[in-house]
């Protein structure tokens, strides 16, 4: 084998290649966004959330008929057909109208209810977190007493009580449902507070909300927004669960839950377009917001990132 | 250890309290007095009614009254089948919802686990995926939608087994199936997870590089030691198959408390919703004491009062 | 001397989503009976992945060993069967790792995990197990036997349980110990007293060891050969003697000077090696060292070195080696003991 003897120079060293990061950087939300991208049933679950609320915002408007518009003389129980997408029901009002007004209800009760878990979750679970001592002890004790009693039969209380309609429904349904966010929030919060760059933040003087709010819940954001995308479908799913006990809005209100129950029926009959559809679009609500939920964890779990 | 227990305990009764409290105060703000809703009753009937109830006594009083019986386990009277306890509806429904709640937490259990530990050994093949599948679309489809599909095509279509009611065997098997449904599917992605954890283990490999053959690896290591965070959900478990029967009773029409609590909640009559629901919540919540005691009992691993309550 | 384990050629690459990972690169070695070899490196240097090799431990997939061979007794262990590979593990060759709180079930008792392997490998009943469990808690040191017997790992210290990962490493009788880090999550004190055990042990039962470390201090202490391991290959190997004091290639210098010595002055700074290891997703044509080597030529960066004969015992692949090359006066400075 011949090497030209100017091989064995000396090579001047490669200064950029000592110290350089070998791959290229890629920064937190880059990195998950594009685990979600590639985690094609998360990103189908993203498509159908989309299609359901575009639905529910423009579905009842493409029939001309409306949710509680009764048709008893001739319309009862008609199959799906050209006129009726969806068929009617025994009181002749129209399915395919029903059942998108419903999953209006639904979607509104489940991200209203979110939104309001999230926003008591971070305040509470963030103060309790960022002071922590013996106003963490005190808040947190709290947290443990609410935690211990039976979530929905709190709510099946509250709504005994209460005067039925869409806004008791989202207060019942946060009354508790607030707690399981404040836990995340205060565990994140109690974790990053302990790093240096917000130890930087308080040398420097910055105060108390900011830290909170500029450094501390941006870091949390993360876990949040998973638990975020977990407590929608379980206010939904608790939507549907109440409405189909008749606790939920009431007639001539469409919910899915009510369609449901007034159509348990059609097993003994064949009007199974009265109980299919309510039964699928809640399902397919469900299913699409639980598997973007565990892709979105997947997708943001630091222990999954190479 | 024993710091713990009375810790514990503690807490459980002041969540008793709460609850018991909270039900006490919601149902003396609904307008009016139980018996408005009835046909007009004569005025001395109506008053003996009130004095019977002690409804006639200020309210602080009959807060003590209240708790005094709560502390005896007297649940009160239903009011509109006044002959009729709370604590005799209940020791009638519960043994029927228990049966059905024990079946579908067996089914769960089991299935769950051999589900979850196949998917996890087949990791990122075929039944992994399929198993996943099945297991989102479970968490997904509410049991009142699953039910009458059973029904129409398993009770009533194929006519394989009683499409409802409450007689021998046969009867239990549908509305099992219809409760296990949501908690094998969680059962099965915890255990799927918890295996996957546990097979990264490095006294797994520790075991492999013994020559152990996998099976007993699986057998004796890894399942031994994936199979306790199961314990930890087995409240929510509980919970959650307790308020399914509320519904799977309606549609099948089983004489259990969850159908008796449904209807009285339709019917509104209160001192039944009342009892009925402390008594739920005393189960749950003796159910977490319970769970929380067995684990920290079976695993070596934890002493008492060292888990962080999470 | 009897030659017990010949490693040839070995390859070994992991499949991950950014590309494939070439951790062991072409790595030969030798191990005779009743020695103890250890193999030196930083970390990611493929040390610990060429051990689990032996084992035919690594995860597979993404794992493959992809060439070489491994021959013991006259077997190559990368064609063994699955079914001959659990004969060999745990019952000829065992392993102690590196962390002593995570390698043992933390559900199941020490004794249980000792006689387990003895019971499926030896075909005796539970009682001779429990007798030969006993013997070998005792053997490592562990006081009381009958009573730790029963309890579980979470009851023992660190240094403890890593006593009881050498008994049950030994308790079958291997030819060979593989011992992966097996100090580095322990004590300094306890450290010197694993090291003591592992020797005396292996003076009674003539258990050849391979010692995976980045100390070398537990180096000099323990093993007769030292291969120094660097980007998936064997840079430099040889006595221990010669490699210490001999050593030819620029990467073991700067092991050797990036190592606190007690003779060392105060204000005598260590020197660090500068720059970081090779990716070895995209392995560098040349030697591995190259870029960090203050004394890397052209060819050093486009051509893997051959290897040279030093001694009959210590070889170096260098292209310092080559007459051609501009010789290097560098005076070793290490002096270790």
């Amino acid at each position: 084998m011949e090497i030209p003897a100017e091989k064995f120079e000396r090579a001047p060293r490669r200064q950029e290649n000592e110290e350089a990061i070998k791959r290229p950087s890629v920064t937190y939300w880059q990195d998950a966004w594009r685990r979600l991208k590639k985690n094609r049933l998360a990103m189908a679950g993203l498509v159908i959330i989309c299609l359901l609320v575009i639905m529910s915002i423009i579905g009842p408007h493409l029939l001309p008929y409306t949710y509680y518009e009764q048709n008893l003389e001739n319309g009862k129980n008609l199959a799906p057909s050209s006129e009726h997408w969806f068929g009617t029901d025994d009181l002749g009002r129209d399915v395919f109208v029903r059942t998108w007004h419903g999953a209006r209800i639904s979607l509104i009760i489940g991200i209203t209810a979110g939104l309001i878990d999230l926003i008591i979750g971070v305040i509470y679970g963030g103060i309790a977190g960022y002071r922590g001592g013996r106003v963490d002890e005190i808040m947190m004790r709290i947290v443990d007493v609410l935690w211990g009693l039976p979530y929905l039969l709190v709510v099946i209380m509250l709504l005994v009580v209460l005067k039925p309609g869409l806004w008791t429904i989202i207060i019942a349904l946060t009354v508790t449902g607030w707690l399981n966010m404040a836990r995340v929030v205060r565990g994140q919060v109690m974790q990053l507070k302990e790093q240096e760059f917000v130890l930087c933040a308080r040398t420097l003087g910055a105060s108390t909300k900011r830290i909170l709010f500029k450094h501390l819940i941006p870091n949390a954001i993360g876990p949040i927004l998973v638990m975020l995308s977990f407590t929608i479908p379980n206010a939904i799913f608790a939507e549907a669960f109440l409405s189909f006990l008749g606790l939920g809005v009431q007639a001539p209100v469409a919910s899915l839950g009510t369609m449901i129950e007034s159509s348990l029926i059609v097993v003994l009959s064949d009007e199974w377009w009265r109980l299919a559809f309510p039964a699928g679009v809640i399902s397919l609500t469900l299913l699409s917001f639980n598997v973007f939920g565990d892709g979105l964890r997947d997708a943001l779990d630091p222990k999954m990132r190479k | 250890m024993l710091r713990y227990v009375v810790k514990r305990i503690l807490l459980m009764l002041l969540s008793l309290w709460v609850i018991a409290t909270l039900t006490f105060v919601l149902m003396k703000s609904i307008p009016g007095d139980p018996f408005t809703s009835e046909k007009k009753l004569p005025e001395q009937t109506l008053k003996n009614l009130m004095a019977h109830y002690h409804l006639d006594k200020p309210l602080p009083t009959q807060y003590l009254i209240y708790m005094k019986n709560l502390a005896n386990f007297d649940l009160g009277f239903s009011i509109k089948s006044s002959t009729r306890s709370v604590n005799e509806i209940i020791a009638d429904g519960f043994p029927v919802s228990a049966q059905l709640g024990i079946q579908a937490i067996l089914i769960a259990l089991i299935l769950g686990i051999i589900m979850g530990s196949t998917a996890a050994l087949r990791h990122n093949r075929l039944p992994d995926y399929a198993i996943m599948v099945l297991a989102v679309i479970g968490i997904s489809i509410p049991s009142f939608v699953l039910a009458p599909f059973l029904q129409k095509y398993i009770g009533w279509q194929w006519d394989l087994l009683p499409i409802a009611g409450w007689g021998d065997f046969t009867h239990t098997i549908l509305p099992s199936i219809a409760l296990a449904f949501l908690p094998l599917a969680l059962v099965t992605r915890l255990m799927r997870s918890s295996v996957l954890d546990v097979q990264g283990q490095d006294y797994i490999r520790t075991a492999q590089a013994k020559g152990l053959p996998p099976v007993r690896v699986f057998t004796h290591h890894i399942l031994r030691n994936a199979i306790f965070p199961i314990i930890t959900i087995m409240g929510p478990l509980v919970a959650g198959i307790l308020t399914g029967s509320f519904v799977i009773e309606k549609i099948f029409s089983i004489p259990g408390l969850g159908k008796r609590f449904v209807e009285d909640i339709f019917n509104r009559d209160y001192p039944v919703i009342m009892g009925v629901t402390i008594f739920y919540s005393a189960f749950l919540i003796l159910m977490n004491f319970i769970v929380d005691l067995v684990y920290t009992w079976v695993d070596p691993r934890v002493k008492l009062g060292e888990r962080e309550v999470e | 001397m009897a030659r017990l384990l010949e490693v040839d050629n070995l390859h070994v690459t992991f499949e991950t989503y950014a590309g494939k990972v070439h951790a062991v690169r072409g790595v030969s070695f030798t191990l005779n009976k009743g020695e103890t070899l250890a193999i030196v490196g930083e970390s990611g240097s493929g040390k610990s992945v060429t051990a689990q090799s032996i084992m035919r431990l690594i995860p597979s997939p993404p794992g493959k060993i992809t060439e070489g061979r491994i021959l013991f007794e006259g077997d190559d262990l990368v064609q063994a069967s699955k079914k001959k590979m659990l004969r060999i593990r745990g019952s000829k060759i065992g392993v102690i790792f590196q962390d002593p709180m995570t390698s043992l079930n933390p559900t199941m008792t020490v004794g249980k995990q000792i006689m387990e392997g003895l019971i499926w490998h030896q075909k005796i009943n539970r009682h001779e197990a429990q007798k030969r469990a006993l013997e070998m808690l005792r053997l490592v040191g562990i006081p009381n036997p009958e009573q730790r017997f029963h309890q579980y790992p979470h009851e023992f210290s660190g240094g403890m349980r890593q006593r009881v990962m050498i008994a049950m490493a030994l308790a079958s009788d291997p030819k060979i110990l593989i011992a992966d880090e097996p100090t580095t999550a322990l004590d300094v004190t306890i450290q010197a007293q694993i090291l003591e055990l592992m020797q005396e042990i292996q003076k009674e039962t003539e258990t050849a060891i391979i010692l995976i470390t980045h100390d070398l201090g537990v180096v000099a202490e323990v093993a007769q050969r030292v291969a120094v391991m660097y980007g998936g290959k064997i840079v430099e190997t040889g006595e221990v003697e010669e490699v210490f004091y001999r050593s030819r290639h620029p990467y073991t210098w700067g092991l050797m000077a990036s190592m606190p010595r007690l003779d060392q002055r105060r204000d005598q700074e260590l020197e660090p090696i500068p720059g970081t290891p090779p990716d070895l997703y995209d392995p560098p044509p040349g030697c591995p060292f190259a870029d960090r080597c203050p004394y890397a030529m052209f060819i050093c960066h486009e051509q893997m070195p051959e290897t040279t004969q030093v001694s009959p015992t210590h070889q170096v692949a260098c292209w310092l080696e080559d007459p051609r090359a501009t010789p290097v006066n560098k005076e070793v400075k290490v002096n270790i003991r």
